[in-house]
């Protein structure tokens, strides 16, 4: 399922916020409504945690992370890096890396199984990630743009990228992925499709002014409609109805 | 190419030219093309399409993969990487032969150098493949500059192109729906032929009111505003001032012309109301502050939502009628460029990025390539086949010629060739010098054929000379290490090997103080160098030492604790071998580890006395400010010193005789008897009494043989008699006797 949130009154949700299969980052803001939406879709199965990394919201942009491990700048403090370790579960390995090119959100793009990143990451930032997040990492562009982190959104079930990726670089990803991948955008007409939503397997959260249209792509590449976790209730339902009866 | 302009107030002309006019296929907007190709809702389409797809191939390497493997391996590649960033600067990729051959020379492919590589027979080979989407390209960003153009173009029923400025046809906020509306305004243009222009600026001011061709009313006139050189109306100087306004007369003139020249314009429009309500179409220049005038204020002359209300799309000059009427009469124009296909191929486009410069096909890129798409299109019929020609040249020159420079990033500094001077000293100097140019410094070699030549002196500096002495030989080993050539290293070997030698007997004869074995170290040398002198430099090959070599190895520090020969010397205190190794060269300045000189660890006066010797005979040998030696020593200053010496032990020798003499003199009272120590007493007791009292009386007792004065004297005595010495009182003694006999 896909839902419009807003972070004070701002549509770039992705952000503030990361979402991954086993935790939910969410920045510390002053209204508590963009925490609400959510803790109310994910608290039962994933914890939702309030972060800030070196002081600032901007945490979806800042680091990477999937059900595996997270991966956070140099600039992070000692404070932020307990809580953040205190808060997550045991399984997920949390790492700070010291690179360059500091916003890792930007910079990084990955699933559960593989990562599209900058062609300038450093050696070292590449084999941490790797060993990290247990992920297989490819350099490449998307759309001519350096920044796959920004405009590329990828999840186990598939992948939202640049809206002028031509169809050949669509084909090429998507076989290198190993998902389908469709272009598109967010927020009505935002080709920073990373900083407008994120997503995890089963849910997503987008900016309040995403179009419908918008929405139903984003549903059908990403496959929010059949594998929610409550799929009992709607993949199910007919057989059960039926027994029931 | 037929260029012709019509106006479109030419009744007849523009009923003929616009027969069946369209839309010209060049501006047709995409979404049209869209709406007729497909109708599916993109939604379900593109969730039709969701499919992981199998394809294995990189196209940003033109790369085809075996398997899925091979394509993962791929994408982590330097190659790739390297590709990528070619791909992102606008060039075209590199095949991965080419990759290596690069990969050697450039040390780091993170792609921040703009390498000039000649990729021409890659080109060659990408052109075909890249050809089609090039000029796919090419359409595309085309059709963009034509949609964005100041003018429409239409098709009519003869297949010729036609423009009409697009502010003719609607309003830039509200553009038309669709392309047939602008058809049918293009159409309904002619029947509205009252347009009004106004422009202002700089004070000055022209505007008209057009009846098809004719004005109708019109104005012009100029006051003084603007200041002179500085330029700026003073009203935005005032502003910008804050509160102090300058005073000037000139100030409060433009002040006042400023004031009235607005009202005047407010006037005029307001008398010409009736005619500008008239009109269907009101053409203005007014930038800046001069917007202000015509839609500012209480009640402003125009409104600026006023649909009729057009800007000039293009520059004007100073605003006089003259340029009203030119304004208009360029506005009004219908312009023909004969047939579509033409038009198309000779369309105007703004010079291209680098992006696609080198791969597009030069012939259309010359006659696509001009610089101001405004006003090409008006002056392009006077172009000949010359001066195309003349612009191909310059294009098919511009690739190599410009490059894009990436200031940001750190960039290898270029090779430049050395300026003629140097390359004319380098020259001169000595072959060996001058072989030295394949870009490798060899600066030891260097140093040592310096040194043969000049008897170079060392720089006073605060470096310990055994500190210096371990870089030199460091320096000397990689020296010996790079040279792998024959005959060079077998002479440095041969060398080596005779100063070895030369060095331990050095040392041994120090240790042992054998002057013998150090003079003949010391002679051989001095042959050799007199060889040196007499004969050509080329003998020095074949003989064993060097003078320098010589010099070096006297001044080298020998033992653990950083002595030299000379510290040896003087702590053995031999003198004569101190004096030959200072003649022979040895540096009294150099310090062992404890910063001792060699005359601090000389073990005796005689041995510092050498040191001083020495230096007083040869004053300027060595630098002896650090040699911590006080002063030089000459045989005149030697001898002045033995005869002070003399004195002194003189005046020594004098002063203990007289101490003995009171010594015995003491003895002598003591053994007095009391009545005579008494008789000696009042003896001097008169006598002080006589000084004092100045009586004449000086002598109270003399000696009874020489009658010597003792007054106050300890006598000899026997008998009564007193003499002053022992001789006395013996001479009178034997007197006696003779007497007696």
């Amino acid at each position: 399922m896909a839902f419009r949130v807003q972070f004070e009154n701002n549509n770039e949700v992705g952000v503030f916020s990361k979402l991954t299969n086993a935790y939910c980052l969410v920045a510390i803001g002053g209204s508590e409504n963009f925490y609400s939406a959510f803790e109310a879709e994910l608290a039962e199965t994933i914890p939702v945690i309030h972060a800030s990394l070196a002081g600032c919201r901007i945490i979806g942009r800042m680091c990477v992370g999937n059900r595996h491990g997270l991966l956070v700048p140099n600039t992070t403090t000692d404070t932020e890096l307990q809580h953040i370790r205190n808060s997550l579960p045991d399984s997920v390995h949390v790492q700070r890396v010291e690179e360059r090119l500091s916003a890792l959100g930007n910079v990084i793009a990955c699933n559960d199984y593989v990562a599209l990143v900058h062609p300038d990451l450093d050696r070292e930032t590449e084999e941490i990630l790797a060993d990290t997040l247990k992920v297989e990492v490819f350099r490449q562009t998307v759309a001519s743009n350096v920044l796959v982190g920004s405009y590329c959104v990828l999840s186990n079930q598939g992948g939202l990228v640049h809206p002028k990726t031509p169809i050949q670089d669509q084909d090429e990803l998507s076989s290198l992925l190993q998902v389908p991948l469709v272009a598109g955008t967010v927020n009505r007409g935002s080709e920073v499709v990373a900083a407008g939503m994120v997503v995890n397997d089963w849910c997503s959260f987008c900016g309040m002014d995403t179009t419908s249209t918008e929405i139903a792509v984003i549903e059908s590449v990403f496959k929010l409609n059949e594998a929610q976790p409550s799929a009992v209730a709607t993949t199910m339902r007919a057989s059960l109805i039926e027994s029931m009866s | 190419m037929d260029h012709q302009v019509y106006s479109i107030f030419d009744e007849d002309n523009f009923v003929n030219l616009t027969k069946g006019l369209k839309i010209a296929q060049c501006m047709k907007s995409e979404d049209d093309v869209q709406e007729e190709s497909k109708e599916v809702d993109p939604v379900n389409k593109r969730m039709e399409e969701l499919f992981v797809s199998d394809k294995l191939f990189c196209s940003f390497c033109n790369v085809a993969f075996e398997d899925k493997f091979q394509q993962r391996l791929h994408y982590k590649l330097d190659w790739h990487r390297y590709n990528l960033k070619q791909n992102l600067i606008g060039r075209s990729f590199v095949t991965e032969e080419e990759f290596q051959h690069l990969a050697d020379d450039v040390s780091s492919i993170s792609g921040s150098e703009t390498d000039s590589e000649d990729n021409e027979e890659n080109e060659d080979n990408s052109e075909v493949s890249l050809k089609n989407t090039e000029t796919q390209n090419n359409l595309t960003s085309q059709k963009l500059q034509i949609e964005r153009h100041c003018k429409v173009f239409f098709e009519n029923v003869e297949g010729k192109i036609l423009s009409i400025y697009r502010c003719v046809l609607h309003d830039k906020k509200m553009g038309p729906d669709n392309d047939n509306d602008l058809v049918t305004s293009a159409l309904q243009s002619i029947e509205k032929p009252t347009w009004a222009v106004i422009m202002l600026g700089g004070g000055h001011f022209a505007a008209a009111v057009f009846q098809g061709k004719e004005a109708i009313v019109h104005k012009s006139f100029h006051s003084y505003t603007v200041r002179a050189r500085q330029g700026g109306a003073q009203s935005s100087r005032d502003g910008r001032s804050g509160g102090s306004h300058p005073k000037s007369a000139g100030a409060s003139l433009r002040r006042y012309n400023e004031a009235s020249f607005n009202q005047h314009i407010q006037d005029i429009l307001t008398e010409w109301i009736s005619h500008l309500e008239a009109c269907s179409l009101i053409l203005c220049r007014a930038v800046g502050h001069n917007r202000h005038i015509l839609f500012g204020g209480r009640n402003p002359p125009l409104s600026k939502t006023d649909p009729r209300l057009r800007t000039i799309p293009f520059s004007t000059r100073r605003a006089t009628f003259k340029e009203v009427q030119r304004v208009h009469a360029t506005i009004s124009s219908l312009e023909i460029y004969g047939n579509a296909k033409d038009f198309q191929s000779s369309f105007p486009v703004s010079p291209k990025k680098i992006k696609s410069k080198t791969l597009v096909d030069r012939k259309d890129d010359a006659t696509q390539q001009s610089d101001n798409v405004e006003t090409v299109v008006a002056k392009e019929e006077g172009v000949s086949a010359e001066t195309k020609e003349e612009r191909e040249g310059r294009f098919s020159r511009s690739p190599s010629q410009k490059k894009p420079i990436n200031r940001a990033k750190s960039r290898p500094s270029p090779h430049r060739p050395l300026p003629e001077i140097v390359t004319e000293i380098l020259a001169q100097s000595s072959p060996e010098v001058s072989d030295i140019d394949d870009g490798e410094i060899r600066w030891s070699g260097q140093d040592e054929e310096i040194s043969l030549q000049h008897d170079l002196q060392e720089f006073e500096d605060t470096v310990p000379q055994w500190v210096k002495d371990k870089k030199t030989k460091k320096q000397s080993k990689q020296v010996k290490k790079k040279k792998s050539d024959g005959k060079d290293s077998k002479k440095v070997e041969k060398c080596s090997e005779a100063v070895r030698i030369l060095r331990q007997k050095l040392l041994a004869a120090c240790k042992l103080g054998n002057t013998t074995l150090l003079q003949e170290c010391l002679k051989i040398e001095r042959n050799d160098t007199s060889e040196i002198s007499s004969e050509d430099k080329k003998t020095n090959n074949s003989n064993n030492v060097t003078h320098d070599e010589l010099l070096g190895c006297l001044n080298e520090h020998v033992t653990d604790n950083g002595s030299t020969l000379l510290h040896i010397a003087a702590e053995n205190g031999n003198t004569g071998m101190l004096r030959s190794l200072l003649e022979a060269g040895c540096d009294p300045s150099l310090k062992n580890k404890k910063s001792q000189a060699p005359f601090a660890v000389s073990v005796d006066r005689e041995t510092r006395n050498a040191f001083r010797k020495f230096m007083g005979e040869f004053p300027d040998k060595y630098d002896y400010r650090k040699s911590q030696i006080p002063g030089p020593l000459t045989d005149e200053m030697e001898r002045e010193l033995a005869e002070k010496q003399k004195e002194l032990r003189k005046a020594k020798r004098a002063k203990e005789r007289e101490r003995k003499k009171e010594e015995t003199e003491k003895d002598r009272f003591l053994k007095l008897s009391d009545r005579e120590k008494r008789a000696l007493a009042a003896e001097r007791r008169i006598l002080e009494s006589n000084a004092q009292g100045r009586s004449n009386i000086k002598v109270v007792t003399r000696c009874f043989e020489c009658a010597v004065d003792i007054t106050g004297k300890v006598p000899f005595e026997y008998d009564i008699h007193r003499f002053c010495t022992m001789e006395c009182l013996k001479r009178h003694r034997q007197k006696m006797k003779l007497d007696q006999k």
